[in-house]
């Protein structure tokens, strides 16, 4: 029931977003978050639950990074 | 570092660890990407109460089916399956099964003259989604709320279950609430919490740091979704729930009551007396050793035999992340 996917915003009127998601255009409700066109964001069940600030590219450097400062090789 | 150097020592581990993945869609990934396949025989994965349809009570159920009387119920797919005392809301024609619960909202106006009640399961995932339609309902929408919180979840299950070594915590929860409530846990229960995202590459390396941790008596919560989950979470859902709902305590089906496991508000209908509720136990079911993490889902005598998606006997196997029906799928 958790599942939530990423996605960029393309449009926004009012409340509601359109997000691109895997190709697919959805509406998103925008009321929990402060979004802008081109965010990528978090959908859940019709809701933006979260903004990203990274790409998948930088989000994996930095679970290297936490990982190599847990295992002491940093 | 690499990951090929990962695999070899998760292939090789020769310590017993047990690690539980709170959240049903990591159940998921694990189960599907194979993840289980490079591990040690000795890296015990297993589920834990983070489905919640699955901890849904058969009160709720009976309690919806009771209001189909007089309202439509509103609710997500996954609720459908799930079987109260006698029936499930499969047996009910009055009903609407919706993807986005703001959808309600718009249902409820533009049929001011039918009455509607949303059955509003979740954790706080889901929890601020409710909060934002509390903001705009009309008066022929009402909700039938089972929002509960993981944090006391977690809690009973470390004062309780004393060969959890480690947990992955639900990313997505994390995401409303935080890395924040993670840390009294990690540190009162000595247990390493690793947030993590949903990737197969996300969850392997996060049992790898896990493993790492409790190798060095690292007992705290390490962030690998920092992309999604800030250290205050969702600061804004956070203020909407708060403003429109309430702790209280809850039944937690399998479980029993847990002390402030509810987000309840003061319009809620509401269920029973909570104290007042005894379930039948399903003779032979072993849902409960599930949900806490004593056994995996095969060595419950009723799976696959006689407890399959089609003819689900317990919670486990009625939901798409459910431990039992992931594992039969």
């Amino acid at each position: 029931m958790c599942v939530a996917v990423s996605g960029k915003v393309l449009n926004i009127e009012n409340d509601t977003a359109t997000v691109e998601i895997m190709g697919n255009k959805i509406k998103a409700n925008i009321g929990l978050v402060h979004v802008i066109v081109n965010d990528r964001v978090l959908v859940h069940a019709g809701c933006v639950i979260q903004v990203l600030d990274k790409t998948d590219a930088e989000d994996l450097d930095d679970i290297w990074n936490e990982l190599l400062e847990i295992t002491g090789e940093n | 570092m690499d990951i090929e150097k990962i695999k070899k020592y998760l292939k090789n581990y020769s310590n017993k660890i047990k690690i539980m993945e709170v959240c049903g869609t990591h159940t998921s990934v694990i189960r599907k990407s194979g993840i289980k396949d490079l591990l040690s025989d000795n890296i015990n994965l297993v589920s834990g109460p983070g489905c919640p349809v699955c901890v849904t009570s058969v009160f709720y159920i009976d309690k919806l089916i009771e209001l189909s009387k007089e309202y439509i119920i509103l609710t997500f797919g996954d609720m459908v399956k799930v079987k109260g005392s006698k029936k499930s809301l499969a047996d009910i024609s009055n009903k609407i099964v919706l993807y986005n619960p703001m959808q309600a909202i718009d249902l409820a106006l533009q049929n001011p003259t039918k009455k509607y009640c949303f059955a509003a399961v979740g954790f706080e995932t889901t929890l601020p989604i409710y909060a934002l339609m509390l903001e705009k309902c009309p008066d022929n929408l009402k909700l039938l709320t089972s929002l509960k919180s993981i944090i006391p979840a977690l809690e009973y299950i470390c004062d309780n279950e004393k060969t959890i070594d480690a947990f992955l915590a639900p990313g997505h929860v994390c995401a409303v609430i935080g890395a924040k409530p993670f840390y009294s846990l990690a540190e009162k229960y000595k247990k390493p919490i690793i947030i993590t995202g949903f990737s197969p590459l996300h969850i392997l390396l996060s049992i790898y740091t896990a493993i790492q941790m409790f190798e060095l008596k690292n007992y705290s919560v390490k962030n690998l979704y920092k992309n999604v989950v800030k250290e205050n979470g969702n600061e804004n859902a956070l203020a909407l729930i708060d403003k429109h709902f309430h702790i209280a305590d809850d039944y937690w089906r399998g479980i029993g009551i847990i002390k402030n496991s509810a987000y309840v508000f003061d319009d809620d209908f509401n269920v029973n007396n909570i104290e007042d509720i005894i379930e039948t136990k399903i003779d032979g079911c072993r849902c409960t050793d599930v949900i806490l993490g004593r056994i995996n889902p095969i060595e419950c005598p009723l799976f696959r035999k006689f407890c399959t998606p089609l003819n689900a006997i317990g919670p486990c196997m009625v939901s798409s992340e459910g431990a039992c029906g992931i594992v039969y799928s």
